[in-house]
């Protein structure tokens, strides 16, 4: 947009002329301390929750940084933040923003021109930008009553953006909760428990020696504890031959058979998975062919997996958690009559399934609602119009664009 | 007349709520309204009592007073709130405690006008009912609760859950009380409402005088949040008499040293987990909680631990008196959790009476997924034989179902467990399925002195079971919860649909719209 078709009070200018950026300075480990001011990094203002260091001395006004103020960082990541904290000190790589503006529109104004320089150099930023280059941005200034009611806007904005944002988090969180809810309610409606023993057998798989070759590679599927992940089994990463399967009736277990990873510290323990094809597994893992006449596979798979947390610490203690064979097979599952569990399995399936259709609609909300979004809005509010973007200017109108004298600040 | 007071209340309510929303729509949180009217509410009360009836001294420094705030508007108020905010920050007592680090939270200095001409100054607030002033400012403190981003949440113990603590510890006039993490101040009220009400008409004119200024301690971590509770208490006409004076809260770290004098009573909830203080940044940018990693190591401790929980268990155990009795939410990691968790429980069963835990139910915090109990302890004198004879568990944790909106945690809910409990009977507790004893000799014999006593009870694998709500409910949580974010996603294409003609925003948000209908 050219001079001459801005509106009327809108000038074009720089990035450089509406205010100075002032560089922090560098701070030595020795002189950090753990009382004093904060020492502002960059890593304080990307990662909430960053411990400070601390710095007891005097520094330079310049790099004095009180609430409200806006900082550009210029290392690692290209972005702008507003302090909200006490009180601190400026690390160098990061830039003071002394405006000459209304800082507001001044903090949008570079939310737009990071942005604008990010979608050009393909989010890198960083590589490509010189401070000269920085200070040249073009940006269009309108007068400073409008400056005010622009950022007022957007900042209305941009808190609806991410009290929206905040709202699917948690609904995230409880979509989780739902999925453990339904579960949990086919535990309690159940009804009697029985051991495992009682309606299936159990079975340890067994590894074929590693040093042996023809043991392995052959066509028979063989299931690590790890792909035992609450899910179906198709097809497994690595497979045996029929030499390493050794007793084929024992080791070799039919479609329908559902497995319960028995050892480890990570998730794996405790959860689930129902073979669709037969296959051997290790022994970190137990098998189990339930009689179907008395409990259907899927039934006892989504007991499982309710029952997952409690599965873990049955073998609880301080040492080396695992399950074994035995207290697999004395692990209790509530056993209603076969009718009953043909039910719970179809409604369990069906809800969620749904369950999955939301959660991929919050993530698409999610996706949708963020810094994309943001983005876009901040650059279309921060375009020039005649009639302004604001609903009242709160300051008259004959209040200079930008402030008289370099010094003067907020 | 009565009827007049409680509307003129009822409507003062509203007006605070309504410019709540005003101020929330520039910008200002909650929390941060809380805040600023904390210290205008607090200035114009002190100017209050410098007219008649009282006519007492001023005890704000000249020139930064109530009235030469209401005197300016624009810039001269804006600058002249700023200056009175540090000024008064450096008083001491009550005042100091006040506005110590304080800010100015306006954007706009006309709003402060608004608020300082319209709102604040036409009320007589010293003589609305404290319960109104209470109840309203608490509202608000609840409300910053809610907001979880703020974190302010881990603060709040459920009301309901303090109700049923104060009413079975029975604090009594003459009663020193204090709360070591005592937060906005929840369990110092509890207890100063139950002793006003259950012994007010008896009380003489010197208890009374000790109820207010000599009874109620509190330490609090942060500075923020001291302030509230200050003020909350000042809002009920405890510790305010005079505001030079100390004020009854403390700012520091509870845990750095032994308590100078001990209590009768204890009241607490510890802030929750180790994780969630890490985490936690204050205003001021520093860490909550300190270095939350260093273990602390006191003489007076029976075992040097960096588990929050138990630490605050030995602190409050050192505040009592010989006889004094506390009541103290923990997690449930305090009553499995090993090494030094097996040598501080072994140590507090054996120099106290621990008497009764109480399973509280999941849904009920602000923090998200917190187990939690209420451990009651006396601490009785030293002796050779162990001073716990009996442990009285009471589930209500098994099959209960609550949420933080739909299905919210009441008073009445814990009548059972308060009936259970017999306060002024105990050795008339009887057993149910809800209620059972253990004897010391079977605890003590538990490998590593392990009090999740409950959990061996049930079959292991329902022991989860009770920890969800219905989906049903959780899924109108959910529905709730989008609606909202749309809601706020069709306000802003809304505002956009005016002036844009950016076709990526717009199509950004109403295909967002028309695909989640």
């Amino acid at each position: 947009m050219t001079a001459a078709s801005l509106p009327p009070g809108w000038k074009q200018t720089t990035l450089g002329e509406i205010g100075a950026y002032h560089n922090g300075r560098g701070f030595k480990r020795a002189e950090w301390s753990v009382t004093g001011r904060p020492i502002i990094r960059i890593q304080n203002l990307t990662t909430p929750g960053k411990p400070f260091n601390y710095f007891e001395g005097d520094v330079d006004p310049r790099h004095e940084v009180h609430e409200g103020d806006l900082l550009l960082s210029w290392a690692a990541t290209l972005d702008v933040f507003r302090w909200l904290g006490e009180p601190a000190v400026l690390n160098q790589h990061i830039f003071k923003v002394e405006s000459w503006i209304d800082p507001d529109f001044h903090y949008f104004v570079l939310r737009g021109a990071l942005d604008e320089i990010r979608r050009k150099t393909h989010g890198s930023g960083m590589v490509h930008i010189t401070r000269d280059r920085f200070l040249g941005t073009e940006i269009a200034l309108p007068p400073r009553a409008e400056q005010k009611a622009i950022a007022d806007r957007l900042t209305a904005l941009c808190a609806g953006l991410t009290g929206a944002r905040e709202r699917f988090r948690r609904a995230d969180e409880l979509l989780a909760q739902l999925r453990a809810a339904v579960l949990q309610d086919v535990i309690l409606n159940g009804g009697h428990r029985v051991a495992i023993s009682e309606i299936g057998d159990v079975f340890v798989g067994a590894t074929p020696s590693r040093r042996d070759p023809a043991l392995w590679d052959g066509d028979i599927p063989w299931v690590s504890s790890g792909e035992v992940a609450f899910c179906r089994i198709r097809e497994t990463r690595e497979h045996i031959s029929a030499a390493g399967l050794g007793n084929a009736s024992r080791r070799l277990h039919p479609p329908g058979t559902v497995l319960l990873a028995m050892i480890g510290e990570g998730k794996t323990r405790g959860q689930a998975a129902i073979l669709d094809v037969a296959a051997a597994h290790n022994q970190n893992s137990a098998a189990i062919r339930t009689d179907r006449s008395r409990m259907l596979p899927e039934y006892l798979y989504y007991c499982l997996m309710a029952q997952y947390e409690a599965t873990r610490r049955v073998a609880g203690g301080s040492q080396q958690p695992a399950l074994n064979g035995k207290t697999v097979s004395r692990l209790q599952v509530p056993c209603p009559p076969i009718g009953h569990q043909a039910a719970a399995v179809t409604a369990v399936e069906k809800t969620l399934a749904a369950i999955d259709a939301f959660e991929a609609i919050v993530a698409k909300a999610q996706d949708r609602g963020g810094a994309a979004l943001e983005q876009s809005v901040i650059a279309a509010t921060l375009r020039p119009s005649p009639a302004g973007h604001g609903t009242r200017p709160s300051r008259p109108q004959s209040e200079p664009a930008i402030a008289e004298q370099q010094g003067q600040q907020r | 007349m009565k009827q007049q007071v409680d509307d003129h209340s009822r409507a003062l309510v509203q007006k605070l709520w309504n410019y709540c929303k005003v101020l929330r729509h520039d910008g200002m949180s909650y929390g941060h309204y809380v805040e600023q009217l904390t210290y205008l509410l607090f200035l114009k009360m002190a100017y209050e009592r410098t007219l008649p009836p009282r006519s007492e001294q001023s005890r704000i420094p000249a020139g930064y007073d109530w009235m030469s705030l209401k005197a300016l508007d624009g810039a001269e108020l804006e600058d002249h709130y700023n200056d009175t905010l540090r000024v008064l920050g450096r008083e001491p007592g009550l005042l100091g405690l006040i506005f110590r680090k304080s800010q100015n939270r306006f954007r706009d200095p006309a709003k402060l006008q608004r608020i300082i001409v319209d709102l604040i100054h036409p009320e007589r607030w010293t003589t609305v009912d404290a319960d109104v002033k209470g109840d309203v400012y608490e509202g608000l403190l609840e409300k910053n609760a809610a907001d979880t981003k703020s974190g302010a949440g881990q603060y709040f113990t459920p009301r309901a859950v303090i109700a049923a603590m104060v009413e079975v510890m029975r604090p009594a006039p003459g009663m020193t009380i204090a709360d070591p993490a005592c937060g906005t101040g929840g369990f110092l009220l509890a207890a100063h409402d139950y002793i006003s009400e259950r012994h007010g008409r008896e009380m003489d004119r010197d208890q009374k005088t000790f109820l207010r200024d000599s009874t109620f301690r509190g330490v609090e971590l942060v500075d923020e949040t001291a302030r509230l509770c200050a003020m909350n208490l000042f809002l009920h006409g405890i510790g305010g008499a005079d505001i030079s004076s100390t004020p009854p809260i403390e700012v520091k770290d509870a845990l750095l040293t032994q308590p100078a004098e001990t209590v009768d009573m204890v009241l607490a909830n510890p802030p929750f987990g180790r994780d969630a203080v890490q985490q936690m940044i204050g205003a001021d940018g520093k860490p909550l909680g300190g270095n939350a990693d260093a273990a602390v190591s006191r003489q007076d401790f029976w075992a040097s631990t960096s588990n929050k929980q138990l630490n605050f268990l030995q602190h409050i155990r050192s505040m009592l008196k010989i006889h004094g009795s506390a009541a103290v939410v923990v997690p449930d990691n305090v009553l499995f959790e090993g090494g030094a968790g097996e040598t501080i429980r072994r140590r507090l069963l054996h120099e106290c009476n621990v008497h009764t835990l109480l399973r509280l139910p999941t849904g009920i915090f602000y923090a998200q997924g917190v187990k939690a109990n209420v451990l009651f302890f006396e601490r009785k004198p030293a002796s050779t034989t162990p001073s716990t004879r009996d442990l009285w568990v009471y589930d209500f944790r098994t099959n209960q179902h609550f949420t933080l909106k739909t299905r919210r945690l009441i008073r009445s809910d814990l009548q059972g467990f308060v009936d259970a409990y017999r306060p002024a009977a105990p050795q008339e507790r009887v057993e149910a399925d809800n209620f059972k004893l253990w004897a010391y000799a079977d605890i003590s014999e538990r490998p590593g002195f392990n009090l999740d006593l409950w959990a061996d009870l049930k079959d292991d694998s329902l022991t989860d079971a009770a920890l969800l709500a219905a989906p049903e409910v959780i899924a109108a949580e959910i529905i709730e919860e989008v609606q909202a974010g749309l809601a706020l996603f069709a306000q802003v294409a809304a505002e956009l649909g005016g002036i844009v003609d950016d076709v990526e925003a717009e199509d950004g948000v109403e295909a967002l719209l028309g695909e989640t209908e």
